[in-house]
């Protein structure tokens, strides 16, 4: 039976094995490349499209952060004359102001109320949505987070010193007198503060206008990283006016106390 | 090869389209998780004029306080069951899409607020939940106290979130060693807890052992180590508006000792750790 089967095999011409041969490969190569594309290419494509939607809600994120910000810089002007008692506190405190007819500054510094509200809400929703920021992002984000939130210790500062002076925070004289002060920051720190916001604006539109599917790194919490004097965060908020200033704001910010404790009395 | 691609390719075509479906959902619950997490960082800080109240309460007690701020989930005892309540239906509503650690962190994260949470009622249940404005108190300076176990438990499921999300995959892998690793983890600690206080040899490796390669975030929080302190804190919140801490102090060891074990009583009537 066998030899039978061998000389069969024999007297087939070889173009038919090759045929088979060939089938053979073809088949198992077809097996071999549909398993990979269903096993590893879908998973692969699928994790895409997910990283895909992951970058459509980032951009959401980032558009809503842009347009905060964007708000911050509106700029208004105000004359000599309104500002004069607030130009003769800054000048007192040896801050080089040039007389000019009209003062520019951010919009935001009219009203210290409405202020220190956005700043804490734009503040919260970069906390809430933190874990979609790609790196570049995130780091400009922490730099202008510590940043803009010194504006909110002035302010504690200021309350605290009118509760000292025993003299009720919520009062039209005293927040009168806040809006002059927050005037006088948004007088001295205008180009700081408008630098910090166009640096951000610029990381957000560099972000938004390379898309890629990158995410922040795992975030680092030690101590070097955010308190000592040589961290990233530190060297990147030391040069700003408002930190190398920071005495002499202080120093007025008491002035402005003193000032709504006497208009009350 | 029809029937390859009709059953095999198909078949894994629907599965990975549900994997990542999953994996959004997936998504979903982390940015919730991020959401409750991120209320830590929501701090205030005490009117100045009560400061120094809070300042010389707290100089009691040895514990790292590095600023006056506390997370406004501890501002009063409604924002604080508010917080509490929602982060136990997040880990009810959103458990089965948590990984390990997210899971075992969060766990850990609701152990502690649960802590706080039995302390905090008990001192509410001596007070009749009549007197807010000594509950509340107790609420912030607890804030106040434990802000700094709050951070790490911040940064902790922070890094696990972040982990997560840097490199996504369609499911999660099994943490088989992982498991096998926080058992042997957690048998040890035991063990070496049972030796920490002793001042011989044996104590002296336990506490090498535990404080170098066995530290637990929860186990070893500021809570935990210093309960009894948080109860005494607690004791003088329930005297202040008879005493000062210094009048208190000041008293006749007799009248003292009474005033403590009547607070002491009530109290752990009322605890029911």
């Amino acid at each position: 039976m066998l030899e039978k089967i061998i000389f069969f095999f024999n007297s087939i011409p070889p173009y038919i094995g090759e045929g088979i041969i060939a089938l053979v490969i073809t088949i198992f190569g077809g097996l071999i490349v549909g398993y990979f594309t269903s096993k590893y290419f879908a998973r692969a494509s699928e994790i895409i499209r997910v990283e895909g939607l992951l970058l459509e809600k980032k951009i959401t994120i980032y558009k809503a952060i842009y347009s905060r910000v964007e708000a911050l810089n509106q700029l208004t002007s105000l004359n000599y004359t309104e500002v004069a008692p607030i130009l003769k506190i800054i000048k007192e405190k040896g801050f080089p102001i040039s007389e000019e007819r009209n003062y520019q500054l951010p919009e935001i510094f009219l009203n210290s109320g409405k202020f220190c509200k956005t700043v804490l809400e734009l503040d919260e929703y970069i906390a809430e949505n933190r874990l979609f920021f790609d790196e570049a992002v995130f780091q400009q984000l922490l730099i202008f987070q510590n940043y803009i939130i010194v504006y909110n210790r002035f302010h504690v500062i200021y309350t605290e010193g009118i509760q000292i002076g025993t003299t009720e925070v919520d009062n039209k004289i005293v927040n009168k007198v806040e809006n002059g002060m927050f005037i006088a920051l948004g007088i001295i720190l205008s180009d700081d503060f408008l630098k910090q916001t166009t640096d951000l604006l610029s990381s957000l539109r560099y972000s938004i206008n390379n898309i890629s599917l990158k995410r922040r790194k795992v975030p680092n919490y030690s101590y070097e990283y955010f308190n000592d004097e040589n961290s990233f965060l530190m060297q990147r908020l030391k040069d700003t006016a408002i930190i190398k200033e920071r005495e002499k704001i202080t120093m007025m910010i008491s002035d402005f106390c003193a000032l709504a404790v006497i208009g009350n009395m | 090869m029809g029937w390859f691609a009709s059953r095999y390719q198909k078949r894994k075509e629907v599965e990975i389209k549900i994997k990542g479906n999953l994996l959004q959902k997936r998504l979903t619950t982390l940015g919730k998780v991020n959401h409750i997490n991120s209320e830590i960082y929501h701090t205030i800080a005490p009117p100045i004029l009560i400061q120094p109240d809070y300042i010389s309460l707290l100089n009691k007690f040895d514990f790292p306080i590095y600023e006056l701020e506390y997370s406004k989930f501890f501002d009063n005892e409604t924002a604080f069951d508010d917080y509490y309540s929602k982060l136990g239906q997040l880990i009810i509503d959103e458990h089965i899409f948590f990984d390990y650690d997210i899971d075992r962190h969060l766990s850990e994260y609701q152990n502690y607020l649960t802590e706080i949470k039995l302390l905090l009622d008990a001192f509410c249940d001596v007070e009749h939940n009549e007197n807010t404005d000594k509950i509340n108190n107790a609420y912030k300076c607890f804030g106040l106290l434990f802000q700094h176990d709050l951070r790490r438990f911040y940064a902790i499921i922070d890094l696990s979130i972040a982990k997560q999300i840097r490199k996504i995959s369609l499911a999660y892998k099994d943490q088989y060693f992982k498991r096998i690793y926080n058992n042997i983890h957690y048998k040890l600690s035991l063990l070496s807890e049972k030796h920490l206080k002793e001042q011989n040899i044996k104590g002296k490796i336990s506490r090498k052992i535990y404080y170098n390669y066995l530290y637990s975030h929860y186990g070893n929080s500021i809570l935990l180590q210093n309960v009894e302190y948080a109860i005494v804190l607690l004791m003088y919140i329930h005297y202040s508006d008879k005493y000062t801490i210094q009048q208190f102090e000041d008293l006749p060891e007799e009248k003292k000792s009474e005033l403590i074990k009547t607070f002491d009583v009530q109290f752990r009537m009322n605890y029911h750790a």
